[in-house]
């Protein structure tokens, strides 16, 4: 078979030489002419020069232009009869396909008319199946976009990167150069090798500065990734020796900077350099992960650049394919732990594929949690279409048994239904789409921007989604035709002549099988809103973790210095007194302390091991994980923690002096009590001895969930310190003063970017805020299914009424009072929603554990949430009955026995 | 020229190559052009356009049919499609060369250059 350059050209040419045929000859022999073409090509013409060639072009030409127009003409001539292949058999199998192809159109027309002519179940059936087909869409373009969708590189599974495993569980992603470096020398290692190294800049020729993630990379990175430039190019080695520095920036910030084509080939200004920009990457290219950068510089061999001297070097290999993965991986990591570099530190080289998006696993758990919920949803109103077509079936079963007396087939029948059912669900999918887009433009603004963020905000509605859609679209067509449709037919058929008491038996059991969904439906909503309480409680319990500040009166400022007005410690110093001084000086601040990191989430340590001044050993029971940070005097007090015991730092404390104050749960944790001033500890067998010269209250500086630890460490630094991290405690409410302090800082210097300027409160949001959108996923998707089953309820309770009519109205009739009847409805109500009730928190308390590691200080069988989803369903569950119920009671029994 | 009442006309050349070829083994596309060109020595090469219209022609007819690829073939191009004689294309086919053999003395005498005085 021909392929490549040369043999499509000819191919094409050969095509155009036959356009002088006609249509129908070329439709149908169409494959057979190209396959001869090729095989007398290659017989004929391959390696015998050119003339050979030329005659047959010659013959292929003369034979389309001369042939081809008198077959049209002759075709022309004598009526326009197509041309036949295979005689007979292939006239009838069109003949078939026609003769199918009229069969569905006409099932579609009848569709149609039965759909116009109840147009109140059809809009009912439409509207719930559009909402669970619409959430499930939505939910499923978050998922596919994070969880499902591969990387955009070349064969990403042979993609690794580098870790270092410690000896206490955590994991270390960046190393050091001398480690990296020889790595790329290694040539059978791997089949290609990158390394890259984080280099923040601030984009100075913007309008307001901004901060930029830069990565600076060998040129093997997109060798490596297998994926170049999208305008442009990439990097090639000449980039890092070259005289201009260059750069190539992603698809995001090529946004940011205009979205102008004409950009490659222009320079931008940052604070390391002037750069000119090569290449765009493509909108999907996200690397690294976690840190996605704006932009790319070449590194060169000797990995050395401006602003990389302390850099966390990260390496991402190919393994070669013609070794098996772990072969591969086996021999590099035996590489890598034998390098003399890497001794330096403690624990295993590990070499681990490259991250989907770096999703976290609580992120992935949380996905699949909401998947596995709008999967319910989907349900319901699936169960709630089907139960609305079943109770249409009694109408209609007349209809088909005349039909079937007549001699249509089941088969017919049943088609008949289904294309109904299609037409419907095609309709829904269709409303469904929209709904879905809506969905998703409403969930983008709450969900969390580091979400966001990985998905290189691709979350849209595109060809995968659309193509999840139909698929979904075409199984519930299928299923909401064919329970009812089967139920028809057995109707229809023992409605054939038989007997009252045959016909009550099949009602009876077509209830039945309507109770059993509504009772499914009902369980399906309980398990769904006992996984939203929960979380919902769980979410509630962190945003009322005790801080230790004042979120309501407390800003939280953070800079990066620009590298080039600051470059040294000294410049950073006067800059940052300049800060707190043009700070401390605006109206309404009442105090501002300096740090390195700041609360809610501070650097931490790990690997620790308390050791106390009256252990003997160091304890094994030890947390692994440290917040700490390193403060200013000014600090304690501008949080506005509580200094329980001991003092607080003074200008005099110096980090070497080994003073520390710690928060009251590890004073409790560590000494049994919280007036411990003069003790001391350590956090390693080998780590230096810190002696505590004061206790604040509880801090958080771990997280909100103390996912990074509950203890606090603080170290001192003087007041003159260079750290550009500020707590402003401000007089009134924090938020209105966020302008000032912005302004305060564009006037100490108005090319600095500001990396970070909120409330303590915002900073807390921002933290739970994977939380925050999974719960409230969960909640609207719950509160939708209970509306469903509720109306499910509903219209179950309304028809048995409207069905048992005559029977209430002779029970009237003859003595039953009013109050009687009604209780009996609704006692029909709560029985079918108790049972659904038990069902579903048996449900609940079995996926509990799933759902426990997304849950703070909650139980999954927490007692308030479930019996709280307990009560509300039991209440709506009355309101739904109450409808049918107070209808019994208009029922007029003269009324009834005059129609008898 | 259709059905079997009376007699059919003269066969195209090419018609009656194709039908030539089929007699003696079904064949695909080319493979029938290779047959007419081994038995033409070389003197008629059949362009792809033209071979599809005459087999056309004889599928309308009846002569010739579609049939399966023998066993071994099937790992060819599967866009080729194999066709063999029908009993009446044989028919046919018997019928023509009994009309040629009717001719032949007068194309003996042709050939020879007899017939005529000179060359």
């Amino acid at each position: 078979m021909s392929a490549g350059g040369p043999g499509r050209l000819r191919l094409l040419l050969f095509r155009a030489t036959l356009l002088g045929w006609p249509r129908s000859f070329r439709r149908t022999y169409g494959a057979e002419l190209e396959s001869t073409y090729e095989e007398a090509w290659t017989a004929e013409v391959s390696g015998r020069g050119r003339w050979a060639a030329g005659r047959f072009w010659a013959r292929l030409l003369v034979d389309g232009a001369i042939r081809g127009p008198a077959m049209r003409l002759r075709l022309l001539l004598s009526g326009g009869e197509t041309a036949v292949h295979g005689g007979v058999s292939r006239r009838t199998r069109e003949r078939r396909m026609m003769e199918s192809l009229r069969g569905l159109v006409h099932d579609g027309r009848q569709a149609l008319r039965a759909v116009r002519r109840e147009p109140g179940t059809a809009a009912s059936v439409i509207g719930t199946l559009a909402l669970g087909l619409g959430a499930a869409t939505a939910i499923f373009t978050i998922v596919d976009a994070l969880l499902l969708r591969p990387l955009p590189f070349a064969e990403p599974e042979r993609l690794v990167q580098l870790h270092r495993a410690m000896p206490n569980g955590g994991i270390l992603q960046w190393h050091d150069r001398s480690v990296v470096l020889p790595l790329l020398e290694q040539e059978e290692l791997f089949a290609d090798v990158a390394v890259h190294a984080r280099m923040d800049a601030v984009l100075t020729s913007a309008d307001e500065p901004m901060s930029v993630r830069l990565q600076a990379a060998t040129a093997s990175l997109f060798t490596t990734l297998g994926r170049g430039a999208w305008l442009g190019r990439t990097f090639d080695a000449e980039d890092a020796a070259g005289a201009e520095p260059v750069l190539v920036v992603s698809y995001e910030f090529w946004r940011t900077l205009g979205a102008d084509r004409t950009l490659v080939g222009q320079t931008v200004e940052l604070d390391a350099g002037v750069y000119r920009v090569v290449g765009v990457l493509p909108p999907e290219f996200r690397f690294p992960s976690t840190y996605a950068a704006h932009g790319f510089v070449p590194l060169d061999r000797s990995g050395r650049g401006p602003g990389l001297e302390e850099a966390p070097y990260n390496v991402v290999a190919r393994l070669r394919d013609d070794v098996a993965f772990e072969t591969a991986v086996e021999r590099a990591v035996a590489f890598i732990g034998q390098l003399p570099a890497w001794g330096d530190r403690p624990g295993d080289p590990q070499l681990v594929a490259l991250d989907t998006y770096g999703v976290t696993r609580e992120t992935r758990r949380g996905l699949v949690l909401v998947a596995g919920a709008v999967g319910f949803m989907l349900l319901i109103a699936l169960l709630n279409a089907a139960n609305l077509l079943l109770a249409r079936v009694t109408v209609r079963e007349r209809e088909f048994a005349i039909r079937h007396s007549v001699g249509a087939s089941r088969w017919r029948l049943l088609r008949q239904l289904v294309a109904e059912s299609a037409l419907l669900a095609v309709l829904a999918g269709i409303a469904a789409v929209g709904l879905a887009v809506l969905g998703v433009r409403l969930m983008m603004p709450i969900a969390p921007v580091y979400l966001t963020d990985l998905a290189a905000n691709r979350i849209a509605v595109d060809g995968r989604v659309l193509a999840f859609t139909f698929v979904a679209t075409v199984l519930c067509g299928l299923m909401l035709g064919v329970l009812p449709g089967s139920a028809a037919l057995r109707g229809a058929r023992r409605r054939a002549g038989t007997s009252l008491s045959a016909y009550a038996a099949v009602t009876r059991e077509r209830n039945r099988l309507r109770g059993m969904l509504v009772v499914v439906q009902v369980a399906a909503a309980v398990t769904l809103l006992s996984g939203a309480g929960l979380l919902g409680r769980s979410f509630v319990r962190l945003m009322n973790v005790e801080t230790g500040f004042d979120t309501e009166r407390l800003l939280f400022v953070h800079l990066m210095p620009n590298r080039r007005v600051y470059p040294d410690a000294e410049s950073r110093r006067v800059f940052s007194q300049q800060l707190d001084e043009a700070f401390r000086s605006l109206p309404g601040v009442a105090a501002v302390g300096r740090a390195d990191a700041l609360p809610p989430s501070g650097n931490f340590r790990y690997a620790v091991k308390y050791q106390t001044d009256r252990d003997e050993v160091p304890r094994e029971d030890s947390p692994p994980m440290l917040p700490f940070a390193y403060v200013s005097p000014e600090f304690i007090p501008a949080l506005g923690a509580r200094i329980i015991a001991g003092r607080n730092f003074t200008d005099d404390d110096v980090p070497s002096a080994n003073v520390v104050i710690i928060d009251a749960d590890m004073a409790r944790w560590l000494f049994g009590r919280v007036d411990v001033a003069g003790r001391s500890f350590r956090t390693g067998p080998e780590a230096e001895w810190l002696t505590v010269v004061g206790v604040i209250e509880e801090l958080m500086l771990g997280g909100p969930d103390g996912r990074i630890g509950d203890f606090a460490l603080l170290h001192p630094t003087p007041r003159t310190t260079g750290s550009t991290a500020f707590a402003v405690r401000t007089a009134g409410d924090a938020g209105p003063l966020v302008p000032a302090v912005r302004g305060a800082i564009r006037r100490v210097d108005p090319n600095q970017p500001v990396w970070r300027l909120w409330t303590a409160r915002q900073a807390i949001a921002d933290e739970v805020a994977r939380e925050r959108f999974f719960a409230t996923l969960m909640v609207v998707l719950a509160g939708v299914s209970l509306a469903l089953s509720a109306v499910g309820l509903f219209s179950l309770l309304a028809f048995s009424v409207a069905r048992r009519r005559r029977e209430l109205g002779i029970r009237m009739a003859v003595g039953a009072r009013a109050p009687v009847l009604v209780r009996l409805v609704l006692a029909q109500g709560m029985a079918l929603a108790a049972a659904g009730l038990v069902l579903g928190l048996a449900g609940a308390l079995y996926a509990g554990r799933f759902i426990e590691s997304l849950l703070f200080e909650v139980r999954p069988d927490d007692a308030l949430a479930l019996g709280g989803v307990g009560a509300l369903l039991l209440v709506v569950a009355a309101l739904a009955s109450a409808g049918p119920a107070v209808r019994v009671t208009r029922v007029d029994p003269l009324d009834v026995l005059r129609s008898e | 020229m259709e059905g079997k009442r009376g007699r059919q006309g003269p066969l195209s050349p090419v018609e009656f190559s194709v039908l030539l070829v089929l007699e003696s083994g079904a064949s695909w596309g080319y493979g029938i052009v290779k047959g007419i060109a081994e038995r033409t020595s070389g003197g008629i090469r059949l362009a792809p356009g033209n071979l599809y219209q005459v087999l056309d022609r004889l599928l309308a007819r009846g002569w010739i049919r579609e049939v399966a690829a023998p066993a071994g073939e099937s790992g060819g191009d599967a866009r080729r499609r194999w066709y063999g004689l029908t009993g009446a294309g044989r028919s046919a086919l018997r019928a023509e060369a009994v009309r040629l053999r009717e001719l032949q003395p007068a194309l003996e005498r042709l050939a020879l250059g007899g017939g005529r005085q000179g060359g």
